[in-house]
């Protein structure tokens, strides 16, 4: 009874993982759906309703009928080799999504997540959502109406509205990798919203913070971390300096704890790490779940056994 | 609009025992039910940004992450242990005292993964054309 994980190589938190489950004698078989097809052989057939076969990496294999739980890490795409045209390569790309991503998605498995809850990415539906649960969530605009930004700008307040991306928070322009962290809007662009119309745009106003905490939910089960900033970048977004940030284990609210379970269950989502603003009354306002959200930072700063949680949701399946 | 997928919590599988994913997903193009991240070793995108007037106003306060890496030349995926060896053959994790960590970062995306900033599907069913 194996634990497939299908992550990048480089993937520190995943060795980690092979090396709990391992120490638990879990069978564990790891592969990045980059080595398909050239090293990621799969050899389904259609048994009944179910996929039965094979999945092998060199000489190791996993029987796809003893695979009981996925461990979904963002696998990379797969790679094709140069001599193909593009045109060959879109068509090998989408038969090799549509056949390895069809066989393996119909494992009927625990899967931690299942790739399937894109509506998870989508950001305006986390918010509606974690609202409807029972969950503070910020004031929000999504448009390209510069007029809208403008009149949602003076409700904030001077220097109270922030943007952030909706999507990726990076774009890679002139060769180079360039990061949209979240940010009060200056008065600057306030008055100059060329642009606005271009695409979509979210704004939200800019709770007022003591701190950020990030709550990992593994299974049923809460982990939250308080974050401190210790400078004005990280204070707004913490991603902006990790070396400026302290931290420490909290504890959720129960009713916010409450709303976020219900939270997951409606995302079908069975992992996710969701960040807050912790108010200076001890409001705690959501922001957003990251359904591949890290941990690993978190557990080596302050000794939580979060793998080990993991590792206990996808064993107890294995098992 | 609702949401339809798992509305009962006896569906959560951390409840339940297994649960059969029927793509439900309404939102997700048929890609994206198998949402793949970045292949390794991409080089960036080469396009210039465009005039003020038309450039998407939530570009702008783009910053350019300083360069973080702490990797050992000779690093290696070894098939047989699962897991990134150095040069000398022994596990990365046995080298660090501190374990994962989102602060050692090559290039932002996180040696724990990708997924801080993670955009959904690397590679989808219509790749947009110029």
């Amino acid at each position: 009874m194996t634990v497939l994980i299908l992550a990048p190589e480089l993937d520190l938190s995943a060795d980690r993982m092979v090396e709990e489950l391992r120490h638990r004698e879990v069978p564990v078989f790891r592969a990045d759906t980059a080595w398909f097809p050239a090293h990621l052989k799969i050899d389904a057939r259609l048994d009944g309703g179910h996929w039965a076969g094979r999945l092998s990496v060199g000489c190791r294999s996993v029987e796809l009928q003893e695979i009981r739980a996925v461990w979904f890490r963002t696998p990379s795409t797969f790679s094709f080799p140069d001599t193909l045209s593009p045109t060959e390569r879109q068509h090998a790309f989408l038969e090799a999504k549509f056949g390895v991503g069809g066989a393996l998605g119909s494992l009927d498995v625990r899967w931690v997540n299942h790739p399937n809850r894109a509506a998870a990415a989508y950001k305006p539906i986390q918010l509606a959502t974690a609202a409807r649960c029972g969950m503070d969530v910020p004031a929000t605009v999504i448009t390209n109406v510069p007029q809208a930004v403008r009149e949602f700008a003076d409700r904030c307040g001077a220097g109270r509205m922030i943007t952030k991306m909706l999507g990726a928070n990076h774009i890679e322009e002139e060769g180079v990798r360039r990061i949209a962290f979240t940010r009060v809007v200056p008065e600057a662009d306030i008055l100059d919203l060329r642009g606005v119309d271009a695409t979509a745009h979210q704004v939200q106003e800019c709770v007022r913070k003591a701190h950020e905490a990030r709550v990992i939910m593994i299974g049923d089960r809460v982990f939250a971390f308080s974050i401190h900033a210790g400078n004005k970048e990280s204070f707004v977004d913490f991603r902006a300096d990790y070396g400026a940030l302290t931290y420490r284990t909290t504890d959720v609210p129960p009713t916010v704890a409450a709303a976020v379970r219900q939270f997951m269950r409606r995302m079908g989502l069975l992992y996710g790490a969701l960040d807050f603003v912790v108010t200076p009354t001890g409001r705690w306002v959501f922001l957003e779940c990251n359904p591949g959200g890290q941990y690993g930072w978190l557990e080596s700063k302050t000794g939580v056994p979060l793998t080990a949680a993991l590792a206990d949701l996808l064993a107890g399946a294995a098992n | 609009m609702t949401i339809t997928w798992d509305p009962s919590p006896d569906a959560h599988p951390a409840t339940g025992s297994n649960w059969a994913p029927v793509f439900p997903d309404a939102l997700a193009s048929a890609s994206e039910q198998f949402g793949l991240g970045r292949p390794p070793g991409l080089p960036a995108g080469l396009d210039s940004p465009s005039a003020r007037d038309v450039r998407p106003w939530g570009l702008r306060g783009l910053v350019r992450p300083e360069p973080i890496s702490r990797h050992r030349s000779g690093l290696r995926y070894d098939p047989g242990r699962q897991l990134l060896v150095g040069a000398d053959g022994r596990p990365v994790l046995e080298d660090r005292d501190d374990g994962p960590s989102a602060d050692s970062v090559s290039d932002y995306d996180g040696d724990e993964g990708k997924s801080e900033d993670w955009k959904y599907d690397f590679a989808p069913d219509h790749p947009l054309m110029p």
